[in-house]
């Protein structure tokens, strides 16, 4: 366990770094002169404004005397500021990580109860005509583009039959979109179980659990589900990342105000500190989550906490 | 092992929670509460720190202003309750009142005058809109109630700008509020700031305190709402459902959705007018082809607005002719009109035919606008009528401030494909052609000697009448030579629509909306 | 991110390949509906000039806004264009954004993954760990960060996506070159003096070859999904381009009054796709040992 955990750390520090390296660099990599870009946007900006702003982004210096400069500031808590209004951006994102959370970890939920539900039934009926529905219910919904769906949710649910807003904040607000950003997720949780779960019907301890003659429902939630499960919990924290990663679109279709509806503004705009502050703090949360979902598993998986890397 | 995920008895717990978050109640006001939706979100509460009209009719409602506008657009006392120009056009006195009062609870007086210009000129953080004060060199308070502003040249504009939400007067509270701009903002004006959620809304009270000494709101004293939110809501769709269900007060409607509210007894459309919104063309004179102010002209004969503007906005704007906007003093329909650019695709055949493009050589250029107001249709019945004529325009939809850096670009490129955009600017005063125009110009675009003589006249001509006339002599010189080609007014968030029991709002001119005498019916 | 992964490599030459695929329509209706649906994609993209009843970027060819009708299957926009027009043409854009995405994936994955796994060493470790921080940024985030450094654009969205999808690859190719490295005959090619140059060409990739054509026929599905997100974003095709994602961000506006607008560009994004995944999938499931037992 200990090593699968370390190297999971390991892994989550060096991208946190190289992020940084990356975030700090973004601005060279733009074509043209960044400072000329973001400040043709303010009408008035003068040319101290303009030598101002090089050298807070150290954009003066060389490449390596520009990181540190930006690590630096990142370590006292400074962001910068954005380019059109001046507004502190690690603030600015922090106001709207919450909601970005909360929208991803309810479609988490909702994926995964929908996902292993489906796939379950999906293997448990392998061949009959239920497997072949549900599988290729899994197949459309990968096809369908979330931004359509959403689309689609919005106008069924929201404008005809007028039963959640169409825009807005909290509970009744979060269905529509929770939904729109699980479907993808649940269609691949539900091929992920599936095919766990055919795995473990073939097992052993299966068909052990069947002569003993226990109730069906025993040996399909405690032997079965439990042992088709662990693949299944063991991709949560990849899941997790598509889910903050689908969020970036979905919250902009539904106007959720969230990090990923700022983050495409921001891009339209090019407003490169408020940028850079989201993919830092996107990544890094991501990155946080990961591992904290990771260190879950591995305290429940018994191989891994005996030792054992996966 | 360990897991105990169960399905089944999972759906179990869902499932009613589910229910219960279909029977949640919408919403609910409290009475006291007046809710305006827009689009967009502010950029700052700092009214020296964007140029936004989202952030400036913010402003507008937390700040107030020496000088007040009425209906005509002009300036009327507010703050001060009276103005003095000298002679010689180098000095502005204005009297304030003196029974002012911040929100901080201090009293507002010339100082506060002072650290406001101080702040818009500072060497760190000037305002995004410092030219618009002129050549200010120093303000002299020789009491507490008189501020004096003294200038290096004589500066026509500088007065009405005294009645713009851009020269909104700070308290010198906010050098103590290290989140001036973000979570504080100490004005004087009729609401009060309470917090702002970026993205989302901004909440302001009533100012007990606020006596309305030059406002056109029908109201002597403070708001008659208790409270006014600023709500964000993106989607034009969603406004308009929350403006039905009564969520809302007050939005600006989706276009295509205006003949719906025009026939819905619930709902009252109000169009802002004398906006000084301007949208019009201008070129990349840099380089080939638009050097040549034939392939200009050709642009201007070969589209017709008036074709666009009935597809994009049916009768929701209206055609404009002159280089500045209806609303702002200048402004001659005919004058304008007299020299400008009829529909005539077959003189633009002409005008290209003489650069060698014809329809089987055609002008390629790229042709560029910001996002949003309908503009992107715009521009694509324009490209299909350029067409027509042998010009292939490809589009190019961006933010605003990107657009305002591309163009920059453009005008410093000196090779490549030619390149135009549909720009728009709203400006109180004809100055807006000197901010425009007088090289460098905004962007770093036309230079011309004999121009800027022109513009420098406008600024320093202190006669009412000759500054006038110089204008139009400015206008004339832009039209003929196709530098700029007005196309229509105004061009963004001038339409509202309010539930038909809201009495009293008003949009004043320069598209500032006055929430002071609103009042809910029942 | 392809929802479909190789469980091993697949058993086939580029030869058989070929064979399997018609097999596979053959004998699963699915993959026959997959094939039929790629076709016809194929076919609109192809012939767009002599299929389209009209020039999709044409005004008033119809009334405006009109629901479908007779002569307007699809009905028409704000322009009065034709959206049967406009959907066939923007198939071209569609397929091409997912095809020259992939390619890119590819076409780099297959460099990095190959060289990785088969000079093994700290070259290999680098790549490794270059994986591990790539697959945390997730693809979009990826996309994102492109799109923000070059700047909206078709062309720039694709590029971002092309780019975002290259661990995907360089992983799936790492790991089916590290199967076939320890085969015997590559022993053997060696041993009989064979260079790195010709074990690479004439023996490597030709063996990993069908697995990569599999996934990258699911990968476009992929792509065209982030390629027509970015751009119903704002942030790939400009108008008036005819491009489904753009169509679809146009057509936001007339959300309640002509919802057809949003209907058809949608619908020919996930059967597009949908055609994709159907056929990479059964082709795959032929070929795939552990997933046919």
């Amino acid at each position: 366990m200990q090593s699968f955990l370390l190297r999971r750390f390991g892994v989550a520090l060096l991208t946190v770094w190289v992020t940084t390296i990356a975030v700090a660099l973004l601005t060279r990599l733009v074509p043209g002169d960044p400072i000329e870009i973001m400040f043709a946007q303010s009408a008035g900006a003068t040319r101290e404004q303009m030598l101002a702003m090089q050298a807070r982004l150290g954009l003066d210096r060389n490449v390596v005397a520009q990181y540190f400069l930006y690590l630096g500031n990142l370590l006292q808590g400074d962001f910068g500021r954005t380019i059109q209004g001046g507004q502190p951006v690690l603030p600015l994102i922090m106001q709207r990580l919450p909601n970005t959370l909360w929208l991803a970890s309810t479609a988490l939920v909702i994926a995964s109860i929908a996902g292993v539900t489906l796939g379950f039934f999906a293997a448990y009926k392998k061949g009959t005509w239920v497997e072949h529905v549900l599988m290729t219910s899994t197949v459309m919904g990968i096809s369908i583009p979330p931004f359509w769906l959403g689309l689609i949710l919005l106008m069924v649910f929201g404008m005809q039959l007028g039963w959640f807003p169409v825009a807005g904040a909290g509970w009744h607000a979060l269905v529509l979109p929770a939904v729109t950003l699980a479907a993808t997720n649940a269609a691949i949780i539900g091929r992920l179980t599936r095919s766990s779960m055919l795995e473990v019907f073939e097992q052993e301890f299966m068909r052990t659990a069947w002569s003993k003659g226990l109730p069906k429902t025993t040996v399909l939630s405690r032997h079965a589900l439990r042992a088709g499960l662990v693949p299944v919990v063991s991709a949560m924290g990849v899941q997790f990342a598509y889910m903050m990663g689908g969020a970036i679109v979905v919250e902009y279709i539904f106007s959720w105000n969230g990090m990923g509806t700022l983050a495409v503004d921001a891009i339209l705009r090019r407003d490169y500190p408020l940028i850079q502050g989201f993919i830092l703090v996107f990544s890094v949360v991501v990155v946080c989550i990961s591992l904290l979902l990771d260190v879950i598993y591995a305290a429940l998986d018994p191989r891994i906490r005996q030792g054992g890397d996966s | 092992m360990k897991f105990s995920v169960r399905p089944v008895r999972a759906a179990q717990w869902l499932l009613p929670s589910a229910a219960c978050l279909l029977l949640a109640a919408p919403y609910a006001l409290s009475d006291d509460t007046l809710v305006w939706a827009r689009y967009g979100d502010i950029d700052t509460l700092d009214p020296h720190g964007a140029t936004s009209t989202l952030s400036m009719q913010v402003w507008h409602q937390i700040y107030d202003t020496l000088l007040a506008r009425d209906s005509d657009g002009q300036p009327v006392p507010n703050m001060a309750e009276s103005w003095a120009v000298s002679d010689d056009g180098l000095m502005v006195s204005f009297n304030l009142h003196d029974d002012i009062l911040c929100h901080d609870g201090s009293a507002f007086d010339a100082e506060d005058v002072v650290y406001t210009w101080e702040r818009a000129f500072s060497d760190s953080r000037p305002s995004n809109t410092q030219s618009a004060w002129g050549p200010v060199t120093h303000i002299d308070t020789p009491d507490s109630t008189t501020a004096v502003f003294h200038f290096s040249e004589p500066f026509a504009a500088f007065v009405p700008f005294m009645a713009d939400p851009f020269a909104s007067m700070l308290c010198r509270g906010n050098e103590d509020e290290a989140g001036f701009g973000t979570s504080a903002a100490i004005g004087t004006g009729p609401w009060v700031f309470e917090s702002w959620r970026s993205g989302d809304r901004i909440l302001l009270s009533s100012n007990p305190d606020y006596i309305n000494r030059g406002r056109l709101a029908d109201n002597p004293g403070s708001p008659y709402m208790a409270e006014l939110e600023i709500r964000v809501l993106r989607e034009g769709q969603s406004r308009l459902a929350a403006l039905r269900s009564g969520e809302v007060h007050i939005a600006e409607p989706p276009i295509e959705a205006v003949s719906n509210i025009q026939s819905d007894a619930e709902l009252d459309l109000y169009i802002a007018d004398n906006t000084g919104q301007n949208v019009f063309i201008e070129f990349a004179i840099s380089r080939a082809p638009f050097d040549d102010v034939r392939a200009r002209r050709a642009v201007a004969y070969a589209i017709d607005p008036d074709v666009a503007l009935q597809l994009a906005f049916g009768d929701l704007v209206n055609r404009e002719w002159c280089t500045v906007a209806q609303g702002v003093a200048g402004n001659d329909q005919d004058f304008c009109r007299s020299i400008g650019y009829e529909h005539d695709p077959e003189q633009a055949r002409a005008l290209l035919a003489e650069l060698g493009h014809d329809m089987n050589n055609p002008l390629e250029v790229k042709f560029m606008t910001w996002t949003g107001g309908n503009r992107q249709r715009v521009l694509q019945v324009f490209q299909n009528q350029l067409r027509q004529v042998g010009i292939n325009a490809s589009l190019e939809v961006m933010d605003i401030g990107s657009l305002n850096a591309q163009v920059q670009t453009e005008n410093l490129t000196t090779s490549g494909r030619g390149s135009m955009d549909m720009m728009g600017w709203s400006w109180y005063d004809p100055d807006i052609l000197h901010q425009l125009w007088h090289s460098p110009g905004a962007y770093q675009g036309y230079n011309s000697a004999e121009l800027d003589e022109m513009l420098h006249q406008t600024r320093v001509l202190s006669d009412e009448a000759e500054r006038l006339a110089m204008v139009q002599n400015v206008q004339q010189y832009l039209i003929e030579n196709a530098v700029h080609i007005p196309l229509y007014t105004p061009g963004w968030e001038w339409l509202y629509a309010a539930r038909s029991n809201i009495d009293g709002f008003i949009v004043g001119p320069f598209n500032q909306p006055d929430l002071i005498g609103v009042r809910l019916n029942d | 991110m392809t929802h479909f992964p190789l469980t091993s490599t697949l058993k086939s030459s580029p030869g058989t390949l070929g064979r399997s695929v018609l097999v596979a329509i053959y004998r699963k209706p699915t993959v026959f509906l997959g094939a039929l649906l790629i076709l016809a994609a194929l076919a609109a993209a192809l012939f767009a000039p002599y299929l389209a009843p009209y020039d999709p970027e044409a005004f008033a060819v119809g009334p405006v806004l009109s629901a479908p009708q007779p002569g307007y299957w699809f009905g028409t926009d704000e322009f009065g264009r034709d959206m049967v027009s406009r959907i066939i043409w923007g198939a071209r854009e569609t397929l091409l954004v997912g095809l020259l995405a992939v390619s890119i994936s590819l076409g780099f994955g297959l460099t990095f993954g190959l060289l990785a796994a088969y000079l093994g060493g700290w070259i290999e470790k680098l790549f490794m760990r270059m994986l591990d921080v790539l697959f945390s940024f997730t693809e979009i985030l990826i996309a994102l960060a492109c799109v923000a450094i070059l700047g909206p654009s078709l062309i720039n969205a694709t590029i971002a996506v092309g780019i975002a999808g290259i661990p995907v690859y360089g992983r799936m190719t790492y790991s089916l070159v590290l199967v076939e490295r320890n085969k015997p005959y590559i022993e053997s090619c060696r041993a009989m003096g064979a260079g790195h140059v010709r074990i690479i060409l004439r023996h490597l990739i030709p063996n990993i070859t069908p697995s990569l054509i599999v996934v990258g026929t699911i990968g476009i599905s992929t792509a065209i999904l982030a390629a027509s997100g970015l751009s119903f974003l704002g942030l790939g095709a400009q108008p008036p381009s005819s491009e489904w994602g753009a169509v679809l961000a146009g057509a936001r506006d007339y959300f309640s009054t002509a919802p057809w607008l949003l209907l058809f560009p949608g619908l020919a994004i996930t059967l597009v796709v949908l055609g994709f995944n159907l056929l990479g999938d059964g082709v795959r499931q032929m070929l795939d040992p552990k997933q046919n037992k």
